[in-house]
């Protein structure tokens, strides 16, 4: 068995050694898919990875890399896809332009929760954004001049471009998908690795002491809140327009429970832990599906089995590259030796 | 290293069955490729299908909150499709009902949509419990021309949704007109409403003012008090007192069992008096069981009583209750007859394809369990209703006091 995880070490340095050739080569293969693939079935259900993969990303700015936790996530998902949906749908916008309001539906509901949140963690924070999903929730059901209430919204638009229909068929959502993903994986290593990313994991790692540097803590607390909104309400107009009909119920509790067993699974604070997490628990009640009455049994007991053996998450704490300092930045020598010596030290 | 060991073997696991799944997708691909290649081809594989069975899929929660009522849905089906395999099938061939479970979640159903509309050895889709659900689902099933039969959507627009999309279900006007003409009988001039803040109960809450307002001086009642409450309510003490002060004669309440019980009883604490008339999601034994006595004297219509003289709904409810273990549902009723006016469609048509299928479906007019199964220009089948009223903890028939709602405003509306 320790053979095995040597080999997997020496296959992600390989990997990170070639980065170059092997991240086309990925896209390649991925860009690919739909024609290798004719199902319908199987490509929507790779768009719904890749929705869970960047709502994943999302609350990972917030529960990964500044260790808060957010029970009510799917509100933010459920505002880009309302104001996505809404305007799509009412107003007969095009796609790309509701898909920006829906990226600033998310983001405002993120500042409103922000700010709600400023001040709190632990177990309060969770309880807050508990109630927050339970708000959005009431309010669209009950705003029923704008909302439309519990009876949903209907004939979403679907993106075109250049008068090309996008569909499931035609694998246009497909590739849409893994352009937003691209975004999400993109904009998380942006602020992994900007001055933003370090206050953030500060917070994370000690709030009072970040304070004492000098970190303004509530500002960088509502602006990740903000930026994760954002990710969460460009999933949500995704889905709204692949959906073609949003109601309130497709936007649950259960949702938010979704994207939070996946961040725990995938392993706090690794993108590419969302991404192989979301490949997993959302493929698996599918494949599972023969099992039929229990599926949801097995399910639930691998999770339990990988909480018992891995509780760090599937990709958690795999990450053996040193912490790289930022540009301008060296250490003393005798803290430069013993750094080299521990090699281990684990970023996000 | 325990531990590292159990955490690869499970990723193998995982990795395996996902690499499985991935296969039997490829081969479903394949064969959806070769049932859509070209025409030519066509003729050749409906001569190499005719021995093969007719596959119908039915869709409904199986797990998750509403599985009571797929699990029974399913089983109606199944007794319907049971009943065609031992007269010897339809068209010569045996009929194959497969089930899959949405667990009442839009983007699982929309997934199974997918598979469905992917799998061309289906010929039609039966089910999907909630309106919502069933609609996103439905966009799928009409892109691709595959025809859907629902037995339990309250939505409006849900028939609107295409040519291929069906329901047999009481709709919304069906419904409020019902309750005006059961308001009339019981003499009332004061009604209150409540129903659930979702999308049945709001369409039957906007249906009943409609209603009201297009042929108000034709009903004796008044609509004093509409409220709405949220699912999952308990406490209505204080809805009770809104009520109360409205001074209403009669209540109506659309909602599940489960909310309409402690809200009858908490009432019936308040008002000896008042009169309760419910839909059909409250004729159910359980309905009886949770309300005790302060059921009885509540009245409601539904297109389906089990107890009735009528043999086959006798031959129905009795199969049902043997491989289900209760007297069935309204909803399982219809989608029993749902089923049937598929297998009729594909006898007319001598067809199990699925464009034959859309174009027989609404032409159909036979006599099933639930009524007279017909459906309009949108798609919906317009319910006729009996009264019941709960006496001693029984459910029993008051004849010839309802009438339909064609019948009613040919009578009213000159």
């Amino acid at each position: 068995m320790k053979i095995l995880g040597e080999i997997y070490a020496k296959f992600t340095d390989f990997l990170d050694a070639k980065k170059k050739i092997v991240i086309p080569v990925l896209y390649l293969v991925l860009i690919l898919v739909p024609f290798l693939f004719k199902s319908q079935y199987f490509l929507r259900v790779l768009c719904l990875i890749g929705i869970y993969a960047i709502l994943t990303m999302s609350l990972n700015l917030i529960a990964g890399y500044m260790g808060q936790t957010s029970m009510g996530h799917a509100a933010l998902y459920c505002l880009g896809g309302y104001f996505s949906g809404l305007l799509g749908s009412k107003l007969g916008w095009p796609f790309w332009i509701t898909l920006i309001f829906g990226i600033i539906g998310g983001a405002i509901g993120g500042l409103v929760l922000g700010i709600a949140t400023m001040r709190l963690s632990g177990s309060y924070l969770a309880v807050i954004t508990l109630a927050f999903g339970e708000v959005v929730e009431m309010i669209i059901l009950n705003f029923n001049s704008v909302t439309n209430g519990p009876l949903g919204v209907r004939n979403i638009p679907r993106p075109s471009l250049f008068g090309w229909e996008f569909t499931t068929s035609n694998g246009g959502f497909y590739w849409l998908m893994l352009v937003l993903v691209t975004i999400a994986v993109l904009v998380s290593l942006a602020v992994l690795k900007s001055k933003f990313g370090r206050a953030v994991i500060a917070i994370k790692e000690d709030e009072l002491a970040a304070k004492l540097m000098g970190v303004n803590t509530a500002k960088y607390r509502v602006q990740t809140i903000i930026l994760s909104g954002a990710m969460a309400g460009m999933a949500g107009a995704f889905y709204a327009s692949m959906n073609r009909y949003i109601d309130a119920n497709s936007f649950n509790f259960d949702i938010s429970m979704t994207i939070l067993c996946i961040v725990i699974f995938g392993g706090l604070g690794s993108i590419p832990g969302m991404i192989v997490g979301s490949i997993l628990l959302i493929s698996f009640p599918e494949v599972l599906r023969a099992l039929a009455d229990y599926r949801f049994v097995v399910y639930g007991l691998l999770l339990i089995l990988m909480m018992r053996f891995r509780p760090q998450g599937l990709m958690g704490g795999l990450s053996k590259k040193p912490y790289k300092l930022p540009r301008g930045v060296t250490l003393p020598k005798a803290l430069q030796a013993r750094k080299e010596g521990s090699k281990g030290k684990q970023v996000g | 290293m325990k531990k590292k060991s159990m955490c690869l073997l499970l990723t193998l696991v995982m990795a395996a069955s996902i690499l499985t799944g991935c296969g039997d997708k490829k081969s479903e691909s394949t064969q959806a490729e070769a049932g859509s290649s070209s025409k030519d081809a066509d003729t050749t594989q409906a001569a190499d299908n005719s021995k093969e069975d007719i596959t119908l899929a039915f869709v409904g929660p199986q797990t998750g909150d509403n599985a009571e009522y797929g699990k029974s849905m399913k089983t109606a089906a199944q007794i319907a499709v049971d009943e065609w395999n031992e007269k010897g099938g339809v068209i010569g061939r045996k009929i194959k009902l497969v089930d899959f479970d949405d667990a009442n979640s839009s983007e699982q159903a929309a997934s199974i949509a997918e598979k469905i509309v992917g799998d061309s050895s289906i010929s039609a889709v039966l089910g999907h419990f909630s309106s919502g659900v069933g609609m996103t689902a439905g966009e799928v099933y009409q892109e691709s021309g595959i025809a859907l039969i629902n037995g339990s959507a309250a939505h409006m627009d849900f028939a609107k949704v295409g040519d291929c999309i069906f329901r047999n279900n009481a709709i919304y006007t069906t419904d409020a007109n019902t309750m005006l003409q059961i308001m009339d009988y019981l003499g009332v001039k004061k009604i209150g409403t409540i129903n659930p803040n979702n999308d049945a109960g709001v369409a039957v809450t906007t249906a009943i003012q409609d209603m009201l307002e297009r042929y108000g001086d034709q009903y004796s009642g008044e609509l004093v008090l509409a409220e709405l409450y949220e699912d999952g309510t308990v406490d209505f003490t204080a809805t009770v007192a809104k009520f109360q002060q409205a001074g209403v004669e009669a209540i109506y309440s659309s909602g599940p069992y489960s909310a309409t019980a402690p809200f009858i009883q908490q009432y019936r604490e308040k008002d000896k008096d008042v009169k309760f008339v419910m839909s059909a999601a409250c004729f159910s034994q359980e309905f009886i069981e949770l309300a005790g006595k302060d059921a009885n004297g509540v009245v409601l219509g539904t297109s389906f009583f089990y107890e009735s003289e009528d043999p086959a709904i006798q031959s129905f409810a009795k199969k049902f209750e043997e491989a289900y273990g209760s007297n069935p549902s309204t909803f399982a009723a219809q989608v029993y007859d749902a089923t049937n006016a598929i297998l009729y469609a594909i006898e007319a048509g001598n067809s199990a394809e699925r464009a034959d299928i859309v174009k027989n479906l609404p032409n159909t007019d036979f006599q099933g369990v639930t009524g007279k199964i017909t459906f309009d220009e949108e798609g919906n089948c317009l319910k006729e209703q009996v009264l019941l009223e709960i006496e001693d903890g029984k459910y029993v028939e008051i004849p010839d006091v309802l009438k339909s709602q064609a019948d009613w405003e040919a009578e009213h509306i000159k």
